[in-house]
């Protein structure tokens, strides 16, 4: 006889999204199951993740609201300023928190620790149960209620099953969601360096003919490197010893902060466009990289992945708070249609910004000045640099306080 | 077995029993219902809440509560109070809509007793309840002064029954009939009779007749801009109210 659990919401993967979702989901109310492959010993390993995060005033707020940020801001780096410039040329682009007001512009976060504070928060919260070391093998999702089936023949049976299994996601492929996808052929190497110089709280965004390289400022005199190369020269540089990678990093990196030097390991990741054409399935949500992933350039994902985890449980609370079915196809439609257009803006964005710069035939250098000309257009700039569009329009949901009356 | 079902209308009954399978899309034929049970059941969370000093945050509100929905048809708005607590009884005079009820309400792994029944035949096996929802299903019995009575008796002293049915206007006969079941098909067309509408003025009549107390009817509308439904002071076409039995 199988074993058989129960909950309200169950969660397909337990990354810096799900854990998030849990978190909130909780918050609301919500009985949750959170179910990943990897040991949570893994996940919270200082090595599993290399990646940092860049993290919006306004969602700096919404995880402040939940309890989430206290013991992040420990390691939360303020972004003060960010420079966006073409390399071998003078920025294009400025934002200076203090000609918005005195507060940062957004934070810097290293994976690792979003990862330790979620999951802390996570074994803490009673409505909270963490299935670690258990794979998903399918789901069902008949008679109003979504089951799914695990490894270990466990099954889960719950309203609505959230997919944040990123994004090459099992669920999304068996609830068969198309993608759009897109191959950049490029590979985004992720290091953490240290620099000489304080980096004085400045994000520095360059664009190459490869491909953009950020350096994006962490605690100390470190700094997180996001490095695009074509896949080929990624491949290289990689398999140079310490000494010639350096070499060549500071070549890029140039000497601004004084000598600079990569914090082993190095990260690989090869990057690649893809956006589900449909957020949901019968009984089914899709969240983050699970629905939309783009290229990293301006480290806006994750905080599109957060918008859509905030705007998820908020629509499930008030359903539940009128009794109602939570996972009913109304609510996901209506998911999808309220978060799709954001992300399309974002996806559109970084597209056209990668491209814009990755090449060097002279029809192209006249489009790029149009386009250079267009992103100067602060209002556009801002909103994606800045996902400031997220910080302003909504008022910030407490998921432990909701209430429609 | 003699049924002792005066108030109900056949017609009616057949006519539901027919799309009845359709009950829990939200997209077909009762889509208006689906529509309208957010702002509905927040007008009546409101009101318990309010009326038995129940705290809104709590996850089971109408736990201590007694509820009858009449006229229950799929289980719609059975489900919400019984996921909100209440101890729901779902009555419906036809015999498929309580089977898909019930299946339904298995599927969502809920308690709810549905029995296809009639209110008067309750009142023959002397039930009584907290609270009565008697949510559009005055504008299809045969009988509405004699069905109210029935209601009056179903509840314990102190109690409050809940109503929603349509106003009979000229704006209503656009609207429900003309609007919502020939133009805009949200309805099947001969969902309902025009003729059997009640005005408000008809209704606290009947209502205060059987001796209910604090009868308060509010308007429900929709909004085309928003598509939703909510609570206004314009009764002309639904509407939906709140009265009580007298405390012993």
């Amino acid at each position: 006889m199988a074993d058989k659990l129960y909950a309200d919401i169950s969660i397909i993967g337990a990354g810096l999204v799900g854990s998030i979702c849990a978190n909130f989901a909780a918050d609301a109310g919500f009985n949750v199951i959170i179910i990943d492959k990897a040991s949570h010993k893994d996940l919270i390993k200082n090595d599993f993740d290399g990646r940092a995060s860049a993290i919006s005033f306004g969602n700096k707020r919404l995880l402040e609201v939940n309890n989430l940020w206290d013991e992040i801001s420990n390691y939360a780096q303020p972004i003060l300023e960010i420079r966006v410039s073409e390399e071998g040329s003078n920025s294009f682009l400025h934002f200076d928190h203090l000609d918005v007001g005195s507060d940062p512009l957004g934070y810097m976060v290293e994976n690792r620790y979003l990862r330790k504070v979620f999951f802390e928060k996570i074994l803490k919260k009673k409505n909270i149960k963490l299935l670690d070391e258990n794979e998903i093998i399918d789901f069902a999702t008949e008679n109003s209620r979504g089951e799914c089936f695990l490894s270990n023949s466990k099954i889960i049976e719950s309203e609505i099953i959230i997919a944040a299994d990123g994004v090459n996601s099992k669920i999304r492929k068996k609830s068969y969601i198309d993608v759009f996808e897109k191959d950049y052929r490029q590979t985004a190497i992720v290091t953490t360096v240290e620099h000489e110089k304080p980096h004085n709280g400045i994000a520095h965004e360059r664009f190459r003919e490869p491909g953009p390289f950020a350096i994006l400022p962490l605690q100390g005199n470190f700094s997180s490197l996001v490095w695009v190369e074509s896949n080929a020269t990624a491949d290289r540089l990689l398999k140079l010893n310490s000494k010639k990678f350096n070499f060549e990093l500071e070549k890029r990196f140039g000497n601004f902060l004084g000598n600079v030097k990569s914090v082993p390991p190095n990260w690989k990741y090869r990057l690649k466009l893809s956006h589900a054409k449909q957020y949901y399935q019968k009984r089914v949500a899709l969240i983050g990289d699970a629905a939309h992933a783009t290229h990293p350039l301006a480290g806006q994902n994750f905080n599109a992945s957060i918008q859509d985890i905030s705007l998820l449980v908020y629509m499930l609370k008030k359903k539940s708070i009128l009794g109602l079915d939570i996972g009913s196809i109304d609510t996901l439609k209506k998911y999808d249609r309220l978060r799709r257009p954001s992300n399309d803006r974002l996806i559109a964005m970084t597209t056209f910004l990668n491209s814009l710069f990755s090449t060097n035939n002279p029809l192209n250098k006249f489009s790029r000045k149009t386009g250079i000309a267009l992103v100067q257009n602060s209002r556009i700039a801002k909103n994606f640099f800045m996902n400031y569009a997220g910080n302003k329009e909504t008022k910030i949901p407490n998921f432990s306080d909701i209430n429609i009356f | 077995m003699e049924m002792n079902n005066n108030t109900i209308d056949e017609n009616e009954i057949s006519n539901f029993s027919s799309i009845a399978d359709k009950w829990w899309d939200p997209y077909g034929p009762f889509k208006p219902l689906h529509n309208l049970n957010p702002a509905r059941i927040l007008y009546i969370k409101n009101k318990l809440t309010s009326y038995y000093n129940i705290d809104t945050k709590d996850p089971k509100p109408f736990k201590n509560l007694r509820i009858l929905d009449i006229g229950c048809g799929g289980g719609i708005l059975s489900e919400p109070m019984a996921r909100l607590g209440g101890k729901v009884v779902g009555v419906d005079p036809s015999e498929k809509n309580i089977k898909i009820a019930k299946t339904h309400s298995n599927q969502s792994k809920l308690k709810i007793d549905y029995i296809n029944s009639s209110a008067e035949q309750l009142v023959e096996w002397g039930e009584k309840f907290d609270v009565i929802l008697n949510m559009e299903v005055v504008e299809h019995v045969s009988n509405i002064e004699t069905f109210i009575s029935s209601c009056y008796s179903l509840i314990k002293p102190g109690g409050i029954m809940f109503i929603a049915t349509l106003n009979r206007t000229i704006k209503s006969y656009f609207f429900a009939i003309i609007g919502a079941e020939y133009i805009l098909r949200w309805l099947p067309k001969g969902t309902h009779d025009w003729n059997k509408f009640v005005k408000p003025s008809e209704l606290r009549n009947y209502c205060s007749n059987s001796g209910f107390i604090n009868i308060d009817f509010r308007g429900i509308t929709y909004n085309p801009i928003k598509d939703n439904w909510s609570i206004t002071s314009d009764l002309s076409v639904n509407y939906i109210g709140n009265l009580n039995k007298r405390k012993l």
